[in-house]
């Protein structure tokens, strides 16, 4: 640790926001250790904070920062904390900043179409706030109804309808933010809060997109709106192999459809897995190896146009429509993944087992060649541990406005974390590694969504930002946070310190 | 901060694995080998209701596959 919490601290963390919103009790400490990414539970307690506070406004936010900069105390922003990649997670104990109470919509302009709300508020709860206004924000990630928007600003997410209405980054128009030497900024694009676009200046709001935490808190966002959908379509179409369903997706992808929010193709490895170990799924044909899913939002009649067009590209590709039911309902629950309760297999015995999937953005025409040389890995490491499932693989879209180029590449394993130990602790680093390294030698990038800071796969972050790229990063961190209190360690991003104090 | 506060005794029915408190296992032999029709109907219509309340988050309706009137688009 950099810094220790002495009760003088928490006394003065007290001062700042309340009795009641310091927590030291152990099970508010603890359940803030972990996130639904595979986790060592082994090493459950030594990965505690020392102490979790829940600031309301911004003041607070200010006064805890600054504390933790002054006395060195390692500070962790954290939100809802859905992300499978533990950018929420300390590494170092410290002071959790746990935002949720930070959830009050500021203001829905209808004139310019925004809406200003401190960060912490979660999607779901906020389209029903929208709702009566006839507007709609759409990020949409895979845990929709649990995620908050400013976790979403620390990882710079993907939304599944990102070939529609974009991306994190091209949603959130301007953001007041925290350093981590507690002082306050606003960043945009240029100078005005509600300005979309702008020449002026460096592009600063990129740099708070997907910072982990490492460069402060967010406490204030305006956002863009839409208007709400009239009308969706969503279709599904089974093919009898992977190749088919991977040739098939190009048609779908360049259909010219403005209203084409997102197409994901199912690898045979997924269809076996869901006929084997999901409860919900439809059966099928066993001729059916791969699914491709396409899905379109917008106005009734643009929304009917594509509709057509999307069922005459399933025919001319050898698709067969796969129903209404599944269509939708399989659909719908593509906005929420984090509802299913999940189970894999262990030696062929059926076990409770957690979630976890990988997310490199790959081109397209390195797909079939990750999906190899990854289902190569993930098998090698089940065959030699009880405690890994290989549930098989998506691909969606990644661009955002549109449905070509690189896409988000998900292998899921299953993982019986409750027998997890050190051994296979490191297995699952190693395996993560050496997923990485596929995603890197595709010429692709390591993680289209969740950040690629959990042990392994961080390895190869100045492999993936090379040409200067993280040594950029190093000293950008060192320049806004001079002790490294905000979430130290991610990132390998203490090397800006290291090797600073050998220069010295 | 102390650790004094990691030391309390556990309750009864509860383990420490790795400083992850469980319900003890052993205490979990039975498990419920199946549901009656009325229980799985419930619990399919319950996700039906969630997964219909969901998409509607999204849109105001879903289109059929298919042209719903003569004409339409």
């Amino acid at each position: 640790m950099s810094g220790t919490v002495t009760r003088e601290a928490v006394s003065e963390l007290v001062d700042v926001c309340g009795e009641r919103r310091v927590v030291v009790a152990p099970q508010g400490r603890l359940i803030r250790a972990m996130v639904p990414a595979p986790f060592p539970f082994h090493r459950w307690a030594d990965e505690a904070p020392d102490v979790v506070v829940l600031p309301e406004t911004t003041d607070e936010v200010v006064a805890i920062v600054k504390l933790a900069n002054r006395l060195r105390i390692p500070i962790v922003p954290r939100a809802g904390a859905p992300g499978v990649n533990g950018g929420a997670k300390p590494m170092r104990g410290g002071i959790v900043v746990d935002t949720k109470r930070m959830n009050k919509v500021l203001e829905v302009d209808t004139t310019d179409w925004t809406v200003t709300i401190q960060p912490s508020i979660n999607m779901l709860k906020l389209n029903e706030l929208l709702a009566p206004y006839g507007v709609w924000y759409p990020d949409d990630p895979a845990s929709y109804p649990v995620s908050i928007v400013s976790g979403r600003v620390g990882t710079g997410g993907w939304s599944l309808l990102g070939s529609r209405y974009g991306h994190v980054r091209d949603n959130v128009i301007s953001m007041e933010f925290v350093l981590p030497t507690g002082e306050v900024i606003e960043v945009g694009q240029g100078g005005g809060r509600k300005i979309r676009h702008s020449s002026t200046g460096y592009r600063l709001k990129d740099l708070f997109l997907g910072h982990q935490g490492t460069l402060g808190i967010v406490t204030e966002c305006t956002l863009e709106l839409y208007p709400r959908p009239e009308a969706e379509f969503p279709a599904f179409f089974g093919y009898p192999s992977f190749e088919d369903g991977y040739r098939a997706m190009q048609p779908f992808c360049r259909s010219n459809l403005a209203t084409l929010a997102g197409v994901i193709l199912f690898d045979e490895r997924k269809v076996e897995y869901l006929r084997r170990d999901d409860e919900a799924y439809i059966p099928e044909p066993e001729s059916l190896r791969s699914i491709v899913a396409v899905a379109a939002y917008g106005s009734e009649g643009e929304v009917a146009a594509a509709r057509d067009r999307l069922m005459r590209i399933g025919a001319e590709t050898g698709g067969r429509y796969l129903g209404e039911e599944l269509s939708e309902l399989d659909w719908a629950s593509r906005h929420d993944r984090y509802a299913t309760p999940l189970h894999g297999r262990s030696r062929s015995r059926a076990v409770h087992m957690s979630w976890h999937c990988e997310d490199a953005a790959i081109t397209y025409s390195q797909l079939p060649m990750v999906k190899r040389r990854w289902h190569e890995i993930a098998d090698r490491y089940v065959a030699e541990h009880e405690v890994f499932d290989n549930w098989g693989m998506f691909f969606y879209t990644n661009n955002a406005y549109k449905g070509w180029g690189d896409f988000l590449v998900e292998i899921d394993i299953g993982v019986w974390e409750q027998r997890f130990d050190e051994r296979s602790w490191q297995a699952w680093t190693q395996l993560k590694r050496e997923i990485a390294q596929v995603s890197l030698d595709a010429g692709g990038s390591i993680s289209a969504c969740h950040g690629a800071t959990r042990e392994g796969e961080v390895d190869l972050i100045p492999v993936e930002l090379k040409d200067g790229q993280f040594d950029l990063m190093l000293k950008l961190k060192r320049l806004l946070d001079p002790n490294n209190v905000m979430n130290p360690g991610k990132y390998l991003l203490d090397r800006a310190y290291e090797e600073a104090e050998r220069a010295r | 901060m102390p650790d004094d506060d990691r030391q309390q005794p556990l309750p009864p029915g509860v383990v420490d694995n790795h400083g992850h408190f469980e319900v003890d296992p052993a205490i979990m032999t039975v498990y419920p080998q199946f549901a009656t029709d009325f229980e799985v109907d419930r619990i399919v219509k319950g996700r039906l209701e969630y997964l219909y309340w969901v998409q509607r988050h999204f849109a105001d309706r879903v289109l059929p596959p298919h042209a719903e009137e003569p004409g339409e688009a």
